[in-house]
């Protein structure tokens, strides 16, 4: 399977989640929580970054994640992004269901 | 989000936007900057970085929606986009405004009208449990007086389970004693001094839900089943406008002087009632005394003199309380056998205005009238849909620059929405003031239309037209309506092509026959025909409603009165037993030229006032014609022109002679072409005794000959259609004979009136002057003239409509095509080749609109006939083509001026403006 399958058809929240789970680690700007995707899921999956943006902006408006300027490692200005308390719990629940969702989907096909 | 953040986030737009933008940029320069590390030229890393991103200002956008209220924002940005549009394009929106208001405006003020006449209720607890009862001679028939006997109704109310009570009501007119007799005027009195008072059972105010203002209600012994006491609670607006709010009115006493001269009665007030209450009418009586206080007739079965009034119990369905009584009327036929007697109780619904929910007949009268509203309704619709369909295909140009910019196909659709939206509400707000203009204005008319009997100029300013909450509800529904198919289609229509094409497809480019083009003749086409339907449809309506209104009654009115017995003469006079009698008396004083009893006054009020029965005419089968019956000297009173033969004697009605006067038209009728006087007419002479109270059987087998001895002019009975001109005249019975008397004077004067009022003192049958001829007749011809002009108005309307609509889209047509004329003129040809052009093709398309119209015409008029049985304006062939060839060559004219002028004005400008022209 093509890895641009996956670009535009992440299922909905997934990216939320992979968002929250990068940004698990430590804070991170907004190219750079992409790249991190990209590398973790050895570029099978790309984040299209058009629809990166407004799900930072979704995730912070719903107060998982907050953000600041800084200043990037090559010195440049740049938005950085980390998790919040409630953004810890979240992550926490979401990696429950979508642990769940496998295993059952897993289940499923394994028996088939 | 939170509530408090989304708005916050509404009022940090810039802040939040202005982050956005500097994120992204960003972000864009870090991408070029790792592309063009890794080896790229610097053009390409960029378009690289861009590439992998998508959209900029679409992902922005996607951000900016997510914000929660953005949709807020968004209808905000809509409105003033809307308002600045409709601003610019004066013109259009004004036009679009006005048809809106025009074809809402007067549907508004018809549902005014319904709403107050059948709909709404008047004041009582919970209305919808009341229902009034009438009498009915089968389930399908009605026949018999409404009313019913004293004793029958104390039957009906010990009978019944389904009413929780049944209340009794006689009204009463009564002369008030000078002193009383208000000198302006007072919306309660019918004539000077002459009000209503109501004899009503005990249980009346109970049964209504009235309240008292002061004082009591009646007590069981002043009220009771078989005897009560002269006591009176008078009406809120009686004790204001002729006791003067005088607060110990309790107590006090009232004479009242009965008009039909049975005495004189004194009533001790015991109650006022609140001020809401009204009884049964808009405008309440003076009062109301208990029934049994004149126990006259009260004993008799066969004298149907109560209107009853009853409220069902709760879960009792109409259909059930209807059969419930019935069967009660049943077990009282058998009890008592007599003639004519109920056999069926109809309950309507009570507490309203008129019945004219139910009347069937009024609703044939009113259809025509119906039809034209809603056609009006339907070609401002149409109008206005097509104006906007115009405006979008003139405005794909910009609709497209924007979609290429990065609108999303939604936002525009809501835009236009929006702006679709905005002109309606504009034109609901102009049709809901137009509405309330046309009801203070056409008040009078209205208010004689419904009102048979009550005055009408007095009781106006008690009347409340005026809009309320469901009228404004209705009217919005109707704007909705409109908005939904005017304004949401062509939103739709204007999104449908992409971007790219509506740029180069401006509607305006030269030789492109796609799309956009084929739209166009759609929409002429379509405007054609629909146009021709309606104006088709509504032409032979109108122009058989004014044909058959522009006439005269056909009688003469000059110097006629109807009189009746004088309010203070003594008990029992000869005026209900011997009418026939009466006239004979009153036509022998001097001063009076001639005078006559008829049975159904013609013109007298709206709907039936004349009855239909069988005939046979030699070696024919039966034909239903409607018949009225006089005493001898009718067509001298009337000035009826005796046109050949002569008219009855007085000798041939006291004998009961098998005698028959005969309409000129009927004659035509039934002998075409040959002379009528001398013929034999077979009667169904069941139908004829029976209806004179002769005690005939009943039997449609029984048909009697009857010498046709006379011919007279036509004149009007009825409101229908044509007035009913086919008449049979035959003579009252000589004994039981019920009517109106009228006697014509020779001179016309107070004077001449107070000497015969003399007169008929000395012979001993004291008369009073009631009505002039005149004035019935005139209030029974205001619903004609009324409606012959509200039909033409409303046609008038139609056809303004359809021609703004047609002119609007022909010239539309040609003023998109502006380039290409340009283009031809550029190319040599000359102005008048090129307009020849344009009108051809205008034409052509027009003349497929006219057929498709034509056809539309035809079939809804096939449609009318079939739903309106009792219609003749669409049975006559002869008049339809008519109106359609009339209407059909106006279109064609003005399609014709629409496409020509335009066209014309573009031919003559210098082609290279022309083709500058966007």
């Amino acid at each position: 399977m093509a890895k641009n399958d996956f670009q535009t058809d992440l299922l909905q929240g997934t990216l939320d989640m992979l968002i929250l789970r990068v940004l698990n680690r430590g804070e991170m700007h907004g190219w750079g929580i992409a790249d991190r995707i990209e590398q973790l899921s050895k570029k099978v999956l790309s984040v299209g970054e058009g629809s990166l943006y407004p799900a930072l902006y979704r995730l912070q408006d719903q107060g998982w994640i907050e953000s600041e300027w800084g200043v990037s490692d090559h010195n440049r200005k740049a938005k950085f992004y980390r998790l919040t308390k409630a953004g810890k719990k979240q992550l926490e629940v979401e990696q429950e269901t979508w642990d769940r969702l496998t295993l059952a989907i897993g289940e499923i096909m394994k028996s088939a | 989000m939170s509530p408090l953040r989304k708005l916050r986030a509404l009022f940090r737009k810039e802040k939040l936007d202005a982050e956005m933008s500097e994120e992204m940029r960003l972000h864009l320069e870090q991408r070029t900057r790792e592309n063009i590390a890794s080896g790229m030229a610097p053009e390409d890393a960029r378009y690289a970085a861009l590439r992998k991103f998508g959209g900029v200002e679409q992902a922005k956008e996607r951000a900016r929606e997510q914000r929660g209220w953005m949709w807020l924002e968004q209808i905000g940005q809509d409105l003033r986009f809307a308002v600045r549009m409709l601003w610019k394009t004066p013109g259009f929106t004004v036009t679009a405004v006005l048809t809106l208001a025009l074809g809402i405006g007067v549907n508004a003020a018809l549902f005014a009208i319904y709403d107050f006449a059948a709909l709404r209720p008047l004041p009582s607890r919970e209305p919808d449990e009341l229902v009034e009862l009438r009498a009915r001679e089968s389930k399908v028939s009605g026949g018999i007086d409404p009313r019913f006997s004293y004793l029958d109704y104390l039957d009906y109310c010990a009978g019944t389970k389904a009413f929780s009570s049944i209340a009794a009501v006689r009204s009463n007119l009564v002369r008030l004693p000078d002193g009383l007799a208000s000198e302006t005027g007072s919306p309660l009195e019918s004539g000077p001094g002459i009000v209503e008072v109501q004899a009503v059972s005990g249980n009346y105010f109970s049964t209504l839900g009235a309240e008292m203002a002061l004082g009591r209600d009646f007590l069981p012994e002043e009220a009771g089943a078989h005897a009560g006491l002269p006591v009176m609670v008078v009406s809120y607006l009686f004790w204001q406008t002729h006791l003067h709010g005088d607060p110990n009115v309790l107590g006090r006493t009232l004479t009242a002087l009965d008009r039909r001269g049975t005495g004189r009665s004194v009533c001790t007030i015991v109650g006022v009632t609140a001020p809401d209450f009204v009884g049964q009418k808009p405008v309440p009586p003076a009062g109301w005394i208990p029934l049994t206080a004149n126990p006259a007739a009260l004993g008799d079965r066969k004298q149907p003199f109560v209107s009853l009034i009853g409220r069902m119990r709760v879960g009792v369905s109409p259909a059930q309380a209807s059969t419930d009584l019935s069967l009660i009327a049943e077990r009282l036929g058998q009890l008592y056998p007599q003639e004519r007697r109920a056999a069926w109780v109809a309950l309507t619904p009570g507490m309203r205005v008129t019945d004219v929910a139910m009347n069937p007949q009024f609703a044939l009268a009113m259809s025509p009238v119906l039809i034209g509203f809603a056609l009006v309704l339907v070609i401002a619709c149409l109008n206005v849909a097509n104006l906007l369909l115009a405006r979008g295909l003139a405005r794909q140009h910009e609709i497209g620059v924007r979609l290429v910019l990065g609108a999303g196909r939604g936002r525009i659709v809501r835009q236009l929405f929006v702006e679709n939206f905005l002109l309606c509400v504009l034109g609901t707000g102009a049709a809901l003031l137009f509405a309330v203009w046309m009801l203070q204005a056409f008040k009078p008319v209205v208010m004689s239309m419904l009102s048979g009997e009550i005055e009408v100029r007095n009781s106006l300013a008690m009347v409340d037209l005026s809009l309320d909450r469901r009228i404004v509800g209705f009217g919005a529904l109707l704007a909705a309506i409109a908005g939904l198919t005017a304004g949401l289609m062509p939103a739709l229509h204007s999104v449908r092509r992409d971007g790219i094409f509506a740029l180069k497809h401006d509607g305006s480019a030269f030789g492109r026959r796609m799309t956009p083009s084929r739209v166009r003749n759609l929409l002429l086409v379509g405007q054609v025909a629909v146009c021709l339907t309606m104006l088709a449809v509504s032409g032979i309506m109108t122009g058989r409603l004014l044909q058959a209104r522009r006439g005269e009654a056909g009688f003469s009115t000059d110097n006629v009165y109807q009189v009746g017995p004088a309010a203070l003469g003594p008990v029992g006079t000869m005026w209900s037993s011997d009418p026939l009698g009466a006239v004979e008396t009153l036509r022998s004083l001097p001063g009076v030229a001639s005078a006559a009893v008829v049975a159904a006054t013609p013109l007298r009020k709206p709907g039936g006032n004349v009855s239909s029965l069988l005939v046979k005419v030699a070696g024919g089968s039966p034909d239903k014609i409607s018949y009225n019956r006089i005493s001898a000297g009718f067509f001298e009173t009337f000035g009826v022109s005796v046109q050949r033969g002569r008219g009855f004697t007085p000798r041939e009605v006291a004998l009961g002679a098998s005698v028959v006067v005969v309409s000129e038209a009927a004659a035509q009728w039934l002998w075409p072409g040959r002379e009528a006087v001398g013929q034999f007419l077979a009667v169904d002479a069941g139908t004829l005794d029976r209806a004179g109270g002769a005690g005939g059987v009943k039997s449609n087998q029984n048909y009697r000959d009857c010498e046709v001895i006379g011919v007279v002019r036509d004149i009007k009975s009825n409101w229908s259609e044509d007035g009913e001109p086919r008449l049979l005249w035959f003579p009252l019975p000589a004994t039981g004979a019920t009517g109106s008397i009228f006697v014509r004077l020779q001179v016309d004067s107070p004077g001449a009136l107070r000497a015969i009022e003399r007169a008929t003192n000395e012979a001993g049958l004291p008369v009073q002057f009631q009505e002039r001829l005149a004035a019935i007749v005139d209030r029974g011809l205001t619903p004609f003239r009324a409606f012959a002009g509200l039909s033409a108005a409303l046609s008038g309307l139609a056809l303004v409509l359809a021609t703004v609509g047609l002119y609007g889209v022909m010239s539309f047509g040609v003023n998109q095509r502006v380039r290409e004329i340009g283009v031809r003129l550029a190319l040599g040809a000359t102005a008048g080749r090129v307009t020849g052009l344009f009108v051809r093709q205008g034409m052509r398309l027009v003349t497929s609109g006219v057929v498709i119209g034509l056809a539309g015409g035809a079939a809804f008029a096939v449609l009318l006939k079939k739903a309106l049985p009792g219609a003749r304006f669409v049975s006559d062939v002869a008049f339809c083509c008519e109106v359609f060839a009339v209407v059909t060559l106006f279109l064609a004219v003005v399609a014709l001026i629409g496409c020509w002028l335009p066209a014309r004005r573009a031919a003559k400008v210098d082609p290279m403006v022309a083709l500058r022209a966007e």
